[in-house]
């Protein structure tokens, strides 16, 4: 008996410093990894929001500057180097940039414009979707791409809507949908969901199983939102009070999972 | 006494040389009446902003700080397991979001006049004010600038051009004076004599 209860005291001191050893193991791999990113992707890409202002691909990082659209070469890493910049035409503002399948979306306050990236160093204008003056993000899907316009004093403009863009003809953007919003602005998709900011409204759950037809799954009155990007884990949204992070189910439900507020 | 000038050229049907002569000597007079009654209108002293100066090596400096909290959040990127958020004009806050109920704070990047970025690993694309530059983030806690490009973002993204307008009203300003450095930001203040406005 006595012999016994030696051994399970050794054995609780030996897993004891297990543990120990363990914690230590586990602390130490943290701190290697927490700060830096990963660096066995080197070249692999940040996501960022619809309203982003540049864009990423092919070695090149676009720009928009006023009513330019500029090209920069990243092929030697680390090293911008200008090759060219695109009018876009008098009087037209872009403010965000979407790339996607070789093409590059705009965002402008006359429309939706569309580049390709054939040569990289050259996007070249395929076409628009003309629409009343707007402040428009776009995010684009398959065969669809999904604009916001939104009134404001910037934006010169009446209009609160998503308008569904077929864009299986990239030549000839035909709208087929359209849905009324309240003050539309950042958008993200994955799927068949659609998750739009709605300014000091909060956030709404699309879907567009049916492209022509996007319904609302949920309106979330859950603080001022901007912009949303669709992460692998989470929905992450910005706006004024700070960054929520969103679980969004099947049915289109969406929960708040977390919250980083402004001021902490 | 333009009036008067008109009336005498309808009587006469032309203007005669003595009426140029006085229209020219009274010009000056004219317009800087004007300018005075308009400096006339200016408050001696009203509540507005006065700009927060830097040295313009200052202003192109990027360097990580711990973490701080978040005054104005903007634009947002994920990567792997990164969080990025833009505090608008300042900097970007780093996270680890492994967890997204519970992202950690890893620290900030103070990038002046910042609110755009990407990212492409291992490099960080921002605007520095109106520069595109890009920051070598291998280490975060050890940023270095790598490459600038000039003039690359619309004025309009320089945050600190103008102070924010109080109650959407005219709003005063301390007049910005080059030689102090370059604005980095503006702070509320009892200004004395303002000579600009918005």
């Amino acid at each position: 008996m006595k012999k016994l209860n030696l051994y399970a005291q050794f054995l609780f001191l030996i897993s004891l410093l297990g543990m120990l050893v363990f914690a230590s193991c586990d602390s130490k791999d943290d701190s290697g990894t927490q700060v830096g990113p990963n660096s066995t992707s080197p070249g692999q890409t940040g996501t960022v929001g619809s309203t982003a202002r540049f864009a990423i691909a092919n070695d090149h990082i676009y720009v928009l500057n006023s009513n330019n659209l500029s090209a920069y070469s990243i092929t030697n890493e680390g090293n911008i180097s200008f090759v060219t910049a695109n009018n876009l035409g008098n009087g037209i503002s872009a403010e965000t940039l979407f790339p996607y399948g070789g093409y590059l979306f705009m965002g402008t306050t006359t429309g939706m414009n569309i580049y390709n990236m054939d040569e990289p160093a050259r996007p070249r204008f395929v076409s628009t979707y003309r629409h009343i003056t707007a402040c428009d993000p776009v995010v684009v899907s398959g065969n669809y791409a999904y604009v916001t316009l939104r009134d404001g004093m910037a934006c010169q403009n009446t209009v609160n809507r998503l308008d569904v863009v077929d864009i299986s003809n990239i030549t000839s953007p035909q709208q087929v949908g359209q849905l009324n919003m309240l003050n539309p602005h950042g958008l993200a998709i994955r799927g068949t969901q659609l998750v739009v900011c709605e300014g000091a409204n909060g956030i709404k759950s699309l879907t567009v199983d049916n492209p022509t037809l996007p319904g609302v799954r949920q309106f979330l009155q859950d603080g001022h939102a901007v912009d949303v990007i669709a992460g692998p884990s989470s929905w992450v949204v910005t706006g004024d009070a700070g960054i929520s992070q969103y679980e969004l189910d099947g049915l289109g439900q969406l929960r708040r999972i977390g919250f980083l507020p402004a001021g902490k | 006494m333009m009036l008067v000038d008109f009336k005498y050229k309808d009587k006469q049907g032309g203007r005669p040389l003595y009426a140029w002569l006085f229209l020219i000597l009274f010009l000056p007079v004219w317009l800087t009446g004007c300018d005075s009654w308009k400096n006339s209108g200016l408050p001696e002293e009203a509540d507005g902003y006065r700009p927060v100066y830097q040295t313009e090596q200052e202003s192109r400096e990027v360097s990580f700080v711990e973490h701080r909290p978040m005054s104005v959040p903007g634009k947002i990127l994920l990567y792997d397991k990164w969080l990025l958020v833009t505090d608008k004009g300042k900097g970007i806050h780093l996270y680890d979001n492994s967890n997204p109920g519970n992202p950690q704070p890893l620290g900030y990047l103070v990038v002046p006049g910042c609110t755009e970025l990407h990212f492409r690993n291992p490099i960080l694309y921002a605007n520095n004010y109106t520069d595109l530059i890009a920051i070598d983030v291998t280490d975060p806690t050890q940023p270095r600038i790598t490459s600038r490009i000039g003039n690359a973002f619309p004025v309009s993204q320089d945050q600190t051009a103008y102070p924010p307008r109080i109650d959407d009203k005219k709003t005063y300003f301390e007049c910005v004076d080059p030689n102090r450095g370059v604005v980095v930001g503006w702070e509320r203040a009892n200004i004395k004599n303002p000579k600009c406005y918005r």
